[in-house]
């Protein structure tokens, strides 16, 4: 004889279960579907409630995660990329930067709803390149969209396959640099106090994204000068070949300052008092070079950049083109500056964080005492 | 000291039922209470999420993750509780609406609690 179903296995439909699942931004999945589970009563009941509470969720992950500042740093090169500034007129004669814009604006979408559906952590690089996937797989629906109704307002299969592969190098270093923005999350633990569990966690985390960082900005370093190198070699005059020569100076100089000063020292985790000093003298250290990023990350490289704007507008005798370049350059220059800045803080709040419970640590051991 | 943000009337509402639930106060016990607070509207659950993550991000309240439950499908409940610079703003707003309350009493009188306003309203015009 089959035993009768026992009134505590009252459970949603695995299906249903498993799209709504799905549907929930993982930043709150895990509380959100169990509080659902705990109202269910029906199937029918189950679904309504589900549908009633996804908009909300979901628009909530969206206000937590909307950064426009890191929208814009991957939405800019993308139009540049796409020909925005300096692309050819289509054969209608229609705006360039209109056909530039429509990929551009597909990716920004994408990426909005790509950041409230991200795992709240930091992002590895393999994400990173999913997710420039992502943005540059959107950007080309969205000419395959405007290829039916209005194929005058698409880009040149040429033109987009350039645009594409330098849209995802631009949003896969941004992506792979910079984590999404997420909802204030502090150190403390399931009793409400400040936990060094989640401390020591944190730290051996952060130890590990520097290096990984560290390892990134070095390789795209040597690819610059790699680049530049060309550059400097089949230059189309003397004052483009200078400046490229300046960059790859200016690529040198960063890659010197992240081996001398950016170096995440390993944090020890003997006791609880060394972990903490070190691990916030190591945020300190991180801290400060954010702040002075304009310093030792962007200026060396402007002078390259500048020289080597005025030797293109040299030779192709039009100096608008380049010239829009050297804008677009600088104007990424302050957002990443900006993104530094808001990075420096964030730690900053970390910091203060870290000197609270060194200071609880301090008062524990005079007591034992 | 920092000075607290303003918070809006559903922020009031759900910060005060994370007040009176104490230890616990998680998305069903608070939708529960907001819901009575509120009444006669309804809540939607949503919308008491959505205004969970705002309070969070403006550091008025503090959440963090219980152990699974096995009623729950074997997932975690997220706890919340008030931070001290959410007292102060609910203590402010809760201040706020009690002079409101005096004000609305001295012109109306203490009848105005038990009546509908708008049917009161039209008797005193009678």
């Amino acid at each position: 004889m089959e035993p009768e179903p026992s009134k505590l296995e009252v459970r949603p439909p695995a299906l249903v279960d498993a799209v709504i699942r799905m549907l929930i931004p993982p930043a709150c999945r895990e509380h959100v579907l169990g509080d659902l589970w705990e109202q269910y009563t029906s199937p029918r009941q189950y679904v309504v409630d589900a549908l009633r509470t996804l908009p909300f969720v979901i628009w909530s992950q969206i206000r937590r995660t909307l950064d426009p500042l890191r929208l814009a740093m991957q939405v800019l090169p993308a139009f540049v990329f796409f020909g925005g500034l300096v692309g050819r007129p289509g054969a209608d004669g229609g705006p360039v930067w209109f056909r530039a814009a429509v990929p551009a604006i597909a990716l920004a979408v994408a990426m909005v709803v790509r950041d409230a559906y991200c795992w709240p952590k930091y992002p590895s690089s393999r994400q990173a390149a999913l997710d420039a996937g992502l943005a540059v797989a959107s950007a080309f629906a969205s000419q395959g969209a405007f290829a039916m109704a209005w194929p005058e307002l698409t880009l040149p299969p040429r033109e987009a396959l350039m645009g594409g592969f330098g849209t995802f190098l631009a949003v896969f270093s941004l992506r792979a640099a910079a984590p999404p923005k997420t909802g204030f999350r502090s150190l403390l633990s399931a009793t409400g106090s400040l936990s060094v569990d989640n401390v020591f966690r944190d730290a051996q985390e952060f130890e590990r994204r520097i290096r990984q960082r560290n390892r990134r900005e070095i390789l795209a370093g040597v690819l610059v000068i790699l680049g530049f190198g060309v550059g400097l070699w089949r230059g189309p005059n003397l004052v483009a070949r200078v400046g490229c020569a300046l960059v790859m100076a200016g690529a040198l100089f960063i890659i010197y300052r992240l081996r001398t000063r950016a170096v995440a020292s390993p944090i020890p985790l003997d006791t609880h008092a060394h972990a903490l000093a070190a691990y916030r003298r190591e945020l300190e250290v991180q801290r400060d070079l954010l702040r002075t990023v304009t310093s030792w990350y962007l200026l060396p490289l402007l002078p390259g950049v500048a020289v080597l704007t005025l030797g293109q507008a040299l030779a192709l005798a039009q100096p608008a083109p380049p010239l829009l370049v050297l804008v677009s350059f600088l104007l990424f220059g302050v957002l990443t500056r900006q993104l530094n800045q808001r990075g420096a803080r964030k730690l900053q709040d970390k910091i203060d964080e870290l000197v609270t419970l060194e200071m609880q640590d301090g008062r524990e051991a005079d007591d034992r005492r | 000291m920092s000075k607290p943000p303003s918070i809006g009337q559903f922020e009031q509402l759900v910060m005060t039922a994370i007040l009176s639930l104490g230890e616990n106060a998680y998305g069903v016990t608070i939708h529960a209470q907001v819901e009575k607070l509120a009444q006669p509207k309804s809540v939607s659950l949503g919308a008491v999420y959505a205004t969970l993550d705002r309070l969070e991000d403006k550091r008025l309240i503090v959440s963090w993750l219980s152990d699974p439950t096995p009623a729950r499908g074997g997932r975690s409940k997220r706890h919340y509780r008030l931070e001290q610079l959410g007292e102060r703003a609910l203590h402010e707003s809760a201040l706020t609406a009690r002079r409101i309350c005096d004000a609305v009493e001295r012109i109306w009188g203490v009848k105005a609690w038990n009546q509908n306003p708008r049917s009161w309203k039209s008797a005193r015009q009678h």
